[in-house]
């Protein structure tokens, strides 16, 4: 009912209530902190809502339906109603990119783990399955055991793709007609093609079953991230190279897997489209390009934004994985924002300051700073840090996705926890997300697997409330 | 035989005078008192008779097993130094951590090991924890600090399952232990914290015990019972207690917006349930069972404690082991009301059975718990609209331990369990299981229990209890209900937290308190 009113509605602060998501929530602010600028070019997006709610409106209203979408992190439906945006549509592309390329590390890491600690155990089920999904799960996620388990496949209908995967190659352009081939062949297509939907409408189907004597043994496709994070990442890069126009969408073959193309985002800055910036972990158009050139990946862009420096956040990397960094740095945040706020609400537009409050604004710019911050501890070994940072960002009275909670936020914590040890406790995340992304399906059953392979030499206890 | 280090690294460790000055370092950067709130305090303070989780918590800091979790859930040492499993894995031998002492000074040896496992094991002692060594077949004590323990066959990790705790031998006459045998109010353990008093205001105040082998950063913890839930987080609030253990999913927003507190996900594998009394007439009759639950209208239950997941069987919804293709019991009165007609139930105003003795169940639900009134009496509304008469009790904790775990005195029954990681049911749905107060037998569902226990295949074993959630959930014991969104909160005054997924204070010698 909600999204029917929105057309009906012109004024900006009917359009903010279009959006969803509740007000901001008043916590206490910090006394003494770091004073916000206010230069426009400099003081970043949120200070740009808040001062020019007609610039904010105007963008918005080009494309209503894809910024409410994006707003509510319904990514895939972001990308559809943005069809005369590329802007808008290279924002949503890019966020799904960096949540397969999460994913597809999460499904990498569980993997490794699982298949080797299974086979320790000497317990690994006979034929060809368990050293093909291994083999393919390493080389999906840059491991470097692929060739090893590929060796292992014996000479069956997909010796093909274990023959790729041992010399280094790419396994989806393999002739092969087992059934690790047919979906090989499926990947094929969609990176042909740009769409993912065959890829999508089987994500959801395991690729391999056997019958044993009491169960049927299950085996899920491990790449379906990677080439879903190939894909997206592409598209994103195309569409920010169309900036400007309102070009639709043009996708086509995956140019390349190298993982350094997403560098060409920064296209999407040229025109200075407020677009390029909104609901983003970055302040500004010149955090987004410095980022670009120094950043590991498009997901950590916006982790050590030059705009935020002068708050003591993004500055260096932490001395040791622990906790109280993750928190003092996150206290340094919100003095920072706090000071913002009061500043928006001294010299900002009634109306402007009316949006931001009620869209939860400066919410969903913590959250985003916070997940690629914590990318990036992830990436520097340091998961507790990581975690810590992805727990002072969700919003814990909202259970499901949305406005107020990203899907990348509850894959990095399923990665965390995997990293931690905490099995079990990754599944708690990920339940959260299949709800809404029902391809995660595979990747919440390996994950599964690795926590009762965890628990059987385990006794259980339980114990009433 | 490799001999493997317990992974007990820690500097000092069997070096007196070393040891003296770690613990001295420890005491001088000691401050604090962290107090904590829980809906009702334990019943008794002696792992034996564990069977609340805040009985589990008190153990966690007061006892300690021969090995415990470290912070990657990997069993590590505490009690235990170093151990050998033999080529055989049926045994292993244990070298206990050297000048550990009991809270009243007494040495810890391999006596205290042997003891235990006894009375774990002591079919007199009825412990409820019993499950947890029935895999050992016996253990000696091969030099004061060394044990032997021998297991019914080859275990491929049993240092995995020595985390239950240890008791003081020389407290007991022998393993078999009763249930009011003082120690439960006077226990020792050589844990952390040591038991200092039972308060007037119903709380419990533990002391750090200074010759612990890892002493504890805080001075005290003190358990408040608080049966309020919002007077709970009010205390929390005000800065008159430093933890909750468990928060309502409605106190979420509240309590995440004040940054004085964090929240920390804990105790996620909680499922709510009405229980039947299957061992009584007319409640072993799997279609009443089925009818009353469709006569339960579980959302409206739901709605004023919050929001959650229903679940249909006896796991939550992110379990691996949960089996999605069965779904919650409907609310379906017309269909309840058709089951109840076609098993010979009469309709005249209320339901009446077909021996022409009105349809009334008693129910009985700990008193403590504020959300449990509420439940209890909505569930009494809806039922009596439908033409069943519910009869509700409310039992303090003690009076609860007698009446539902001693004597099954019940036809109805509301509690929650909690599950570790590894959410075994079995004590709950096998026919030999110690919680099994419900009184659930099914052979097939027992099979399928016996067979995943035993299975060393990880897609096995789901698949075997995702079959056994189906078979126990179309045999209706429970009503079950739903699993909520689990936070403890803590204030930002205490450090270095990290809280055990299930223990809750299995690292709190790490923690500290500032300002």
């Amino acid at each position: 009912m909600k999204r029917l009113r929105c057309a009906a509605f012109a004024g900006l602060l009917s359009l903010s209530a279009c959006f969803g998501g509740d007000p901001e929530p008043t916590g206490p602010a910090t006394d003494g902190a770091t004073e916000a600028p206010v230069d426009d070019a400099d003081a970043g997006w949120l200070w740009a809502v808040a001062a020019h709610p007609d610039r904010f409106g105007e963008r918005i209203g080009a494309a209503k339906p894809g910024w409410i979408a994006l707003h509510g992190n319904r990514l895939s439906e972001a990308v559809t109603a943005f069809d005369a945006d590329p802007v808008g549509r290279a924002r949503a592309e890019a966020a799904l990119g960096v949540l397969y390329a999460d994913l597809s590390a999460v499904s990498g890491r569980v993997s490794q783990q699982l298949y080797t600690a299974w086979d320790a155990r000497g317990t690994l089920p006979p034929g060809d399955e368990v050293p093909m999904v291994a083999a393919l799960a390493s080389w999906c996620s840059r491991g470097e055991s692929a060739g090893t388990w590929a060796g292992r496949v014996s000479s069956g209908p997909d010796q093909a793709i274990a023959q790729a995967l041992i010399q280094g190659r790419p396994p989806f352009d393999a002739e092969s007609h087992g059934p690790f081939g047919k979906r090989m062949a499926i990947h094929q297509r969609v990176r042909s093609s740009g769409d993912p939907q065959a890829l999508l409408s089987v994500a959801v189907q395991p690729v391999a079953v056997v019958e044993e004597a009491d169960f049927t043994r299950q085996f899920w496709d491990p790449c379906v991230y990677r080439t879903l994070s190939d894909l997206w990442l592409d598209r994103a890069v195309r569409d920010a190279a169309a900036a400007g126009t309102t070009a639709p969408p043009t996708p086509g073959a995956i140019r390349t897997t190298d993982g350094g193309s997403w560098r060409k985002f920064d296209r999407i800055t040229e025109g200075g489209d407020l677009g390029a910036l909104l609901f983003s972990p970055w302040p500004t158009a010149a955090d987004l390009s410095a980022e670009l050139t120094t950043a590991e990946s498009l997901g950590q862009v916006g982790a050590t934004a030059p705009s935020l420096r002068a708050l003591g956040v993004g500055t260096s990397t932490w001395p040791s994985d622990d906790p109280e960094h993750a928190k003092e740095e996150a206290a340094l945040l919100d003095a920072g924002l706090d000071a913002l706020q009061r500043r928006m609400s001294d010299l900002g537009e009634a109306e402007g300051v009316g949006v931001v409050n009620d869209l939860g604004l400066v919410h969903r710019f913590r959250q985003e700073w916070l997940v690629v911050r914590a990318r990036k501890a992830l990436a520097s070994g340091q998961p507790r840090i990581a975690l810590t940072l992805l727990e002072l960002a969700r919003d814990h009275a909202e259970r499901t996705l949305g406005p107020r909670n990203s899907p990348s936020l509850f894959a990095l914590t399923a990665l965390a926890r995997l990293q931690l040890g905490h099995t079990r406790e990754a599944l708690d995340a990920l339940h959260v997300l299949r709800a809404a992304h029902p391809e995660v399906k595979g990747l919440v059953e390996v994950v599964g697997e690795l926590a009762v392979l965890q628990g059987l030499d385990r006794s259980g206890d339980s114990k009433e409330e | 035989m490799n001999r493997r280090s317990a992974g007990n690294d820690r500097p000092g460790a069997g070096l007196p005078l070393a040891a003296a000055l770690v613990a001295l370092i420890a005491w001088l950067g000691t401050a604090g008192s962290l107090r904590y709130a829980e809906d009702r305090g334990p019943a008794t303070v002696n792992p034996l008779f564990a069977t609340s989780m805040s009985e589990a918590r008190v153990d966690e800091l007061v006892f300690e097993g021969l090995f415990a979790d470290d912070k990657e859930l990997r069993s590590t040492g505490r009690l235990a130094e170093s151990f050998e499993i033999a080529p055989d894995k049926k045994s292993m031998t244990v070298t206990l951590r050297k000048n550990v002492t009991w809270h009243d000074g007494s040495p810890f040896g391999a006596m205290d090991v042997v003891f235990s496992i006894d009375a774990y094991k002591s079919a007199v002692t009825a412990s409820s924890e019993a499950g947890r060594v029935n895999w050992i077949a016996s253990a000696r004590a091969v030099a004061d600090n060394v044990v032997q323990i021998n297991f019914n066959g080859p275990e491929y990790a049993p240092q995995d399952k020595l985390h239950f705790k240890i008791l003081p031998a020389h407290k007991f006459s022998g393993p078999a232990v009763k249930r009011t045998d003082p120690f439960r109010t006077q226990p020792i353990g050589t844990g952390p914290f040591k038991l200092g008093s039972f308060n007037d205001d119903a709380s419990i105040t533990m002391t750090r015990y200074g010759g612990h082998w890892n002493p504890a950063k805080v001075d005290e913890m003190v358990m408040r019972e608080v049966s309020d839930k919002n007077y709970q987080a009010k205390l929390l609030l005000f800065e008159s207690l430093e933890a909750l253990v468990r928060v309502l999913p409605r106190d979420l927003a509240t309590l995440q917006n004040d940054r004085r507190i964090e929240l920390y996900p804990y105790q996620t594998n909680s499922w709510w349930y009405f229980g039947f009394n299957l061992k009584r007439a007319p409640y072993k009759d799997a279609k009443l069972r089925e009818a009353l639950s469709r006569m339960v209208d579980v959302d409206a239950l739901l709605a004023p404690i919050g929001t959650g997941d229903r679940v249909s069987g006896p796991f939550v919804p992110s379990s691996p082991f949960y089996n999605h293709a069965v779904s919650p019991v409907p609310f379906d009165a017309d269909g309840a009301a058709d089951i109840l007609t076609g098993a010979g139930y009469t309709f005249n105003g209320k339901w009446f059975r077909p021996d022409g003795k009105e349809l009334k169940l008693k129910l009985v639900a700990p008193s403590n718990l504020e959300t449990a009134q509420d439940l209890v009496i909505n569930l009494q509304s809806q039922l009596q609209s439908r033409g069943v008469t519910v009869e509700p009790e409310f039992l303090d904790v003690a009076a609860w331990k007698e009446r539902v775990w001693r004597d099954g005195d019940f036809d109805l029954m509301l509690s929650l369990w909690s599950f570790d990681r590894n959410e075994d049911i079995w004590e709950q749905f096998h026919s030999t299981g110690t919680r099994n107060f419900v009184g659930y037998k099914n052979p097939a569902v027992d099979k399928l229990l016996e067979q995943a226990r035993k299975a060393g295949d990880p897609q096995e074993k789901k698949a075997l209890l995702q079959q056994a959630h189906a078979k126990i959930a179309a045999d209706y014991p429970m009503v079950f209900l739903w699993t909520l969104d689990s936070y403890a909160a803590l204030s930002t005054k205490v450090k270095n937290v990290v809280v055990h997924p299930f223990y809750f204070f299995t690292w709190s010698t790490d923690w500290t308190i500032g300002e």
